[in-house]
């Protein structure tokens, strides 16, 4: 098991006590001991990349030719925002505190938005994975929400919500962690501004305290979660059925 | 739609990879995964939403490797090693062999993981059974999430035979109006005191900038 690092001269691997032997029985108990940076995975790898014995690049695309499975035809996209103003956009990383396992866990990073509907001027938070874009927070920013700050950090605010990312509502307690203080600092000036339009937009119906009825709040929220149902099956199906273009 | 089967040795951090992309979390805790656990797995395309059913099969038998039953109908697949440990890297051509004994011809990412560990044990160059075999090769890092889009994208688009199929926005429905009865409300703010001082994993904010 003696160390390559000789074919890395700009980057000497530092063999830490965790990566003994014991690594392929205890797998990621040794892996957490590291703090190692993401920014320096890619830079790694690149140096490494171009350093193959041929000079090939071991992730050159493949060549293999597949029968394709499925025939899709390209669909009209949608992002669901084209009717908002975008208020802020930063890039952040969130959390959603799991009160099984009581800690922080990562849902995502990526960019957050907070966005204003041009017609109803409500304004949601929204929040993105980066590459796959799939949805990791969507919720009316409720008026009477407080942005409490993280325990040990100036860049992170804590706050409790009814998300409905995965197309239901649920109840979340999210962190949001900035790059800097600064931004941190600017999201929450921005989501505060966002409470007070919406406390006019909502005219005081719903808030963060706002109380109804169980039946009639479940009932409504069933309601949706059917009519959101049906929605996607439609669209599946679409996937799915389109015939294909001669 | 497409079958798919994450196979490798134990602790590759196939689970992981895969969670990682459905819930966004990043598990650091091991428990091995028994037998297999079919995870669907959506991803919104510029064709369309495409839904891997991924078998996620466990990695620890060390010699007889996976029953052919695991393998039967798989469409596509990946097989993960981890850099930092050599085993798991010659283990890769018995996983290839018993997958393709079973899987003719279906496009096979083989994916080193941990390339955020600085002291990785399988060099880039090192790895050269994909060459010979037809596989897509990605370094990639479920921690960090280097790379981690590539794999499945790769495998969309030999599957869609569609070499430019991209990853778009999923739609974003307007979040509905919400009420929350005051008990759960008083949770959640009981919830939120302790939440607050409870610490984040521990981050980098390097990979904040935008």
């Amino acid at each position: 098991m003696a160390s390559d690092g000789t074919d890395k001269p700009a980057e000497e691997p530092k063999p830490t006590p965790v990566f003994g032997s014991g690594l392929v029985g205890t797998g990621f108990a040794g892996f957490t001991g590291v703090s190692s940076t993401s920014s320096a995975a890619p830079a790694a790898a690149a140096a490494d990349a171009g350093e193959g014995d041929d000079g090939a690049d071991p992730e050159e695309e493949c060549q293999a030719e597949f029968k394709p499975l499925v025939q899709l035809e390209e669909v009209e996209t949608s992002t669901g925002e084209e009717d908002e103003e975008c208020l802020i956009d930063l890039k952040c990383k969130l959390y959603r505190f799991d009160s099984n396992s009581n800690e922080w866990k990562e849902r995502g990073i990526g960019q957050a938005r907070l966005l204003k509907h041009k017609a109803n001027q409500r304004v949601r938070l929204l929040m993105r994975q980066e590459k796959t874009l799939k949805i990791r927070a969507n919720h009316i920013v409720m008026p009477g929400t407080k942005l409490q700050e993280h325990a040990g950090s100036d860049k992170a605010w804590v706050w409790s919500t009814v998300d409905f990312s995965e197309g239901e509502q649920k109840v979340e307690l999210f962190c949001i962690r900035f790059g800097t203080a600064e931004k941190a600092q600017d999201f929450k000036a921005k989501y505060e501004e966002a409470e007070a339009l919406n406390a006019a937009a909502l005219g005081g119906a719903p808030t963060a305290t706002a109380t109804k009825g169980d039946a009639e709040a479940d009932a409504e929220a069933d309601k949706l979660a059917e009519e959101i149902e049906a929605k996607a099956a439609v669209k599946e199906e679409e996937a799915e059925e389109e015939p294909v273009a001669a | 739609m497409e079958r798919m089967r994450p196979a490798c040795h134990r602790c590759s951090g196939k689970t992981t990879f895969v969670k990682r992309h459905i819930t966004g979390e990043f598990e650091k805790k091991y428990e091995p995964t028994i037998g297999v656990e079919v995870r669907p797995l959506d991803f919104t395309t510029n064709r369309g939403k495409i839904r891997f059913y991924c078998w996620d099969t466990a990695g620890q038998e060390k010699f007889g490797g996976l029953r052919d039953g695991y393998y039967i109908h798989g469409q596509c697949a990946i097989i993960m090693f981890d850099v930092t440990s050599r085993l798991t890297y010659k283990n890769v051509p018995t996983w290839h062999r018993d997958l393709c004994r079973v899987c003719e011809n279906i496009p096979i990412v083989l994916c080193g993981n941990k390339v955020d560990v600085k002291n990785r044990q399988v060099k880039p160059k090192q790895v050269t059974f994909h060459r010979k075999k037809n596989l897509q090769y990605y370094e990639i890092s479920a921690k960090s999430n280097y790379n981690y889009e590539k794999p499945f994208l790769y495998l969309a688009r030999k599957l869609v035979g569609d070499p430019a199929l991209s990853f778009v926005e999923e739609v974003a429905l307007p979040p509905p109006e919400v009420q929350i009865d005051l008990a759960e409300q008083e949770r959640n703010e009981r919830e939120l005191a302790e939440a607050v001082n409870a610490p984040l994993p521990a981050d980098d904010d390097d990979e904040l900038i935008d």
